[in-house]
C-alpha cells in the first residue's frame, strides 16, 4: 500500500513524459505542435541522416572516455581511502565531498583558466622555459572536455565504489591471504568481483551524464565539440519540430542502451559481475 | 476517529470544524473580491498586470520604474533564451496572458503565418512618428493597410570584432578564410546571424535561397570553421575569448564587445566588413494572448520615449530607432558604435535580409534546411 503513492509519482514524473514523447515521435510535425497522421518518417530521418550519427558518435566517444577514466581514477581513489584509517581517511573523504559542492560551470571556467593560452599551465611551462610559446592544443579540444568532465565525475565514482569496498568483509580478504593469495590475486579474485556492480553503476551514470552533456563541449570543446544534445535542443526550440526531436531522443536511448549493454556483457565476461 | 478534531488545545466537533472552515474560506474569498474591486480598471484604462516575454533587458526595468509606479503597472517579466522560445511559449497553453513579445524583423513573415501578432494604429502608439523614416515604413512592422504589427525598439549591425593590438582590421568577411587566421578566430553559436552574414558575403539572396546556394554558404562556413579555434556559445563568451587573447577576430560579432573589452583595458575594435553588411532590428509586438491591451499599447509607446531609448543605447549597447535621441547620447564612444549619420543610406544600400519560409518549397530551401546545414557545419 505504501508503494502506491510512489508508483503514482514515478508514473507522473517519468512515464507520462516519456510516453508523451514516444507518441510525439510517431506524429506528423507542424510548427511547434504535432498532428495526425501517424508516421515513421521521423525515425527514418533520425537513423539515416549522417549528421545525426556523426554527432551521436562524438557524444558516445566523449561519454566512453570520460566514464572509463573517471571509473578507473575513482576506483584508485576509493581503494586508497578504504586502506587508510583515522583522521587521514576522514580528511580525504571530506575533501572528496567538498569537491562535489563546487559549481559545475565554475569548474568548467576554472579549466579554461588553467588550460588557456595565457592560463596557469602555459604560464608555468613558459616560466620554466620548457616552451617558448603557449601550447594551443591544451584547450578547445576533445581532450580538454574529457579532462574537465573527469574532474567533475571522479568524486561521484569514488564515493560509489568506496561504499562497495566498505561492504567487503575483512574476513574474506584475510582468508584469501591465509590461503596464500598474493595482494594482486586477492584484488583480482575477491575485491574486484565484489565491487563489479559498483564499477558498472559508476560507469553507467558517468557515461549517461557525459554523453548527454552539451554545455562543456561548447565551452571548451573547440570547433569540433558539437554533440547530439544540441541538435535535440534545436529541433524542439529553434525549429519547433517536436516529432523529430522526440525521435532523436529515442535514438539516443537506444544507442546508449546498446553501448551500456555491451559494457555490461564485457564486465560479465571478465567475471566482474558474479557476486551481488 | 471519534468525530472530534483536535486543533491546538481546543476540541471541536466535526460539524463545528466544517462550519469554521466554511467561514474562513468565505472570508478569504470576500477579501480577495474587495481587493480585486479596489484594483479594478475601467475599460481602456492603463494599469494592472502586464506580462512580458522576451530578452532580458528589453523590459527596460530601471528606465520604466517611474512610469510603472505612476500608472500602477505590475510588470511580470519572463525571459527567453533564444528567439524561437517565443512561438513555442505563445502558441502553447502556457502562453495565455502574455501581453508583450519582441521579434527580429526577419521572423515577421513566419511569425505572421503562425498568428503571433495583432494589429494597432499609429494613433494608438503615437511615438511611432519619432522613429527614423525607415522604421516607420518598413513592411516588417507596418502592414499594407497602414496598421502596425510591431514597433522597432532597437537595431544593430553584425560586425567583426578584432584585437586591434594584434591584427589589422579585416576588410571583408572572406579575409577570415586566410590561413594566417588559422586557430585564431571564433564563430558564435548564432546560426541565423551566421548564415545571413555568410550569404551577404557571397551575394546570395536569403529568402529565395536554392539548395546549391545553401551548399555555397556551407562551404564558406566550413572554411571559417577550419580556421576557428572554437564555436562560442554566446556573445559574452566571444568577448571572453577576445579579452583573453585566445582569438583575435570573430565571425560574427557585436559592437558592445569593444566596450566590454575597453573596460578591462583590452584593445578590441569592430569593423563592418564591406562584403556583408547585415542589420538586425528587434521590434515589440502584442500577441493575441494579450489580456491587457490598453497597457500593452501604452508600454509600446513608452519604449520610444527619450528615457527608454537612452537606456537602450547606454545599457543594452544597441542603437536607437529615434533620430532625436542620437543627439542626447553623451558618451562619444557609444555614439560612434553605430553609423546613425548614414543609416538610411546604408539601409538602402544593404536591404534587410529575410529568413526563408519554415519548410522547403521545391528547390528553395526552408529555415529547417538552414538549421540542418548549421548542424552539419558543426559536426563536419
Amino acid at each position: 500500500m505504501l508503494s502506491t503513492p510512489l508508483a503514482l509519482l514515478v508514473g507522473l514524473l517519468l512515464l507520462l513524459p516519456v510516453c508523451t514523447f514516444f507518441a510525439y515521435s510517431f506524429l506528423t510535425p507542424r510548427a511547434f505542435h504535432v498532428s495526425l497522421p501517424l508516421t515513421i518518417r521521423n525515425y527514418q530521418i533520425a537513423f539515416t541522416e549522417p549528421v545525426y550519427w556523426q554527432l551521436l558518435i562524438n557524444s558516445v566517444r566523449i561519454g566512453l572516455s570520460t566514464a572509463g577514466i573517471s571509473t578507473i581514477l575513482g576506483y584508485i581513489l576509493a581503494y586508497y581511502i578504504s586502506t587508510q584509517e583515522g583522521h587521514l581517511r576522514t580528511a580525504i573523504l571530506g575533501l572528496v565531498v567538498i569537491s562535489i559542492l563546487g559549481g559545475y560551470l565554475v569548474r568548467i571556467y576554472a579549466w579554461r583558466i588553467i588550460l588557456g593560452a595565457e592560463g596557469v599551465l602555459n604560464s608555468l611551462l613558459m616560466a620554466l622555459r620548457l616552451i617558448d610559446h603557449p601550447l594551443g592544443f591544451l584547450l578547445f579540444s576533445r581532450a580538454a572536455v574529457v579532462v574537465a568532465l573527469v574532474n567533475i565525475f571522479v568524486p561521484f565514482t569514488a564515493l560509489t565504489i568506496f561504499a562497495a569496498l566498505e561492504n567487503i568483509g575483512r574476513d574474506l580478504v584475510e582468508a584469501a591471504r591465509d590461503l596464500g593469495a598474493s595482494p594482486m590475486r586477492t584484488f583480482q579474485t575477491i575485491i574486484l568481483p565484489l565491487t563489479g556492480r559498483a564499477v558498472f553503476t559508476s560507469f553507467l551514470f558517468v557515461f549517461l551524464l557525459a554523453a548527454a552533456d552539451y554545455i562543456t563541449p561548447q565551452l571548451i570543446g573547440g570547433a569540433r565539440g558539437a554533440m547530439i544534445g544540441v541538435v535535440i535542443y534545436d529541433q524542439f526550440i529553434r525549429l519547433g519540430n517536436w516529432s523529430l526531436g522526440a525521435a532523436l531522443s529515442f535514438q539516443i536511448v537506444l544507442v546508449f542502451g546498446i553501448v551500456l549493454f555491451t559494457v555490461w556483457l564485457l564486465l560479465k565476461a571478465l567475471g566482474l559481475l558474479k557476486a551481488g | 476517529m471519534n468525530g472530534m478534531t483536535q486543533i491546538g488545545v481546543r476540541f471541536l466537533t466535526r460539524k463545528q470544524f466544517i462550519e469554521k472552515m466554511g467561514w474562513t474560506i468565505a472570508s478569504l474569498g470576500l477579501a480577495q473580491f474587495v481587493s480585486a474591486c479596489a484594483g479594478a480598471r475601467k475599460e481602456g484604462q492603463i494599469g494592472g498586470r502586464l506580462d512580458f516575454y522576451s530578452w532580458e533587458g528589453y523590459d527596460c526595468l530601471s528606465a520604466t520604474e517611474q512610469w510603472r509606479k505612476e500608472h500602477g503597472v505590475d510588470l511580470k517579466s519572463a525571459y527567453i533564451a533564444s528567439s524561437e522560445d517565443t512561438p513555442a511559449k505563445v502558441l502553447s497553453p502556457a502562453g495565455k496572458g502574455i501581453d508583450l513579445i519582441t521579434y527580429a524583423y526577419a521572423y515577421y513573415q513566419a511569425w505572421s503565418e503562425l498568428g503571433l501578432f495583432t494589429e494597432f494604429t499609429v494613433d494608438e502608439v503615437p511615438n511611432i512618428k519619432r522613429m527614423f523614416k525607415f522604421f516607420q515604413e518598413g513592411e516588417y512592422w507596418r502592414t499594407k493597410k497602414g496598421t502596425y504589427i510591431g514597433v522597432p525598439l532597437t537595431w544593430l549591425n553584425y560586425v567583426c570584432n578584432y584585437r586591434a593590438d594584434l591584427v589589422e582590421a579585416p576588410k571583408n568577411w572572406s579575409d577570415l578564410l586566410d590561413p594566417k587566421f588559422k586557430g585564431k578566430i571564433a564563430i558564435v553559436e548564432d546560426p541565423a546571424a551566421n548564415i545571413l552574414v555568410a550569404s551577404a558575403a557571397l551575394g546570395i539572396q536569403t529568402d529565395t535561397m536554392t539548395r546549391q546556394q545553401l551548399e555555397e554558404v556551407k562551404k564558406f562556413l566550413l572554411g571559417l570553421k577550419a580556421n576557428a579555434k572554437t564555436i562560442a556559445p554566446s556573445y559574452g563568451d566571444l568577448s571572453n575569448l577576445l579579452i583573453s587573447g585566445e582569438v583575435v577576430a570573430t565571425f560574427v560579432g557585436w559592437g558592445a564587445l569593444d566596450t566590454w573589452a575597453a573596460a578591462q583595458g583590452v584593445n578590441v575594435k569592430s569593423v563592418l566588413p564591406q562584403d556583408g553588411i547585415v542589420f538586425m532590428v528587434d521590434a515589440y509586438a502584442i500577441p493575441p494572448t494579450c489580456d491587457n491591451r490598453p497597457t500593452a499599447l501604452a508600454w509600446v509607446n513608452l519604449m520610444l520615449s527619450d528615457e527608454v531609448q537612452l537606456y537602450v543605447v547606454n545599457e543594452l549597447l544597441t542603437a536607437t530607432v529615434c533620430p532625436d535621441v542620437v543627439k542626447l547620447i553623451k558618451d562619444d564612444n557609444i555614439r560612434a558604435m553605430y553609423d546613425y549619420e548614414h543609416l538610411e543610406e546604408l539601409l538602402r544600400q544593404y536591404p534587410l535580409r529575410m529568413f526563408p519560409p519554415p519548410q522547403a518549397k521545391g528547390d528553395r530551401v526552408g529555415f529547417a534546411d538552414w538549421m540542418k546545414m548549421w548542424e552539419e557545419v558543426k559536426a563536419g
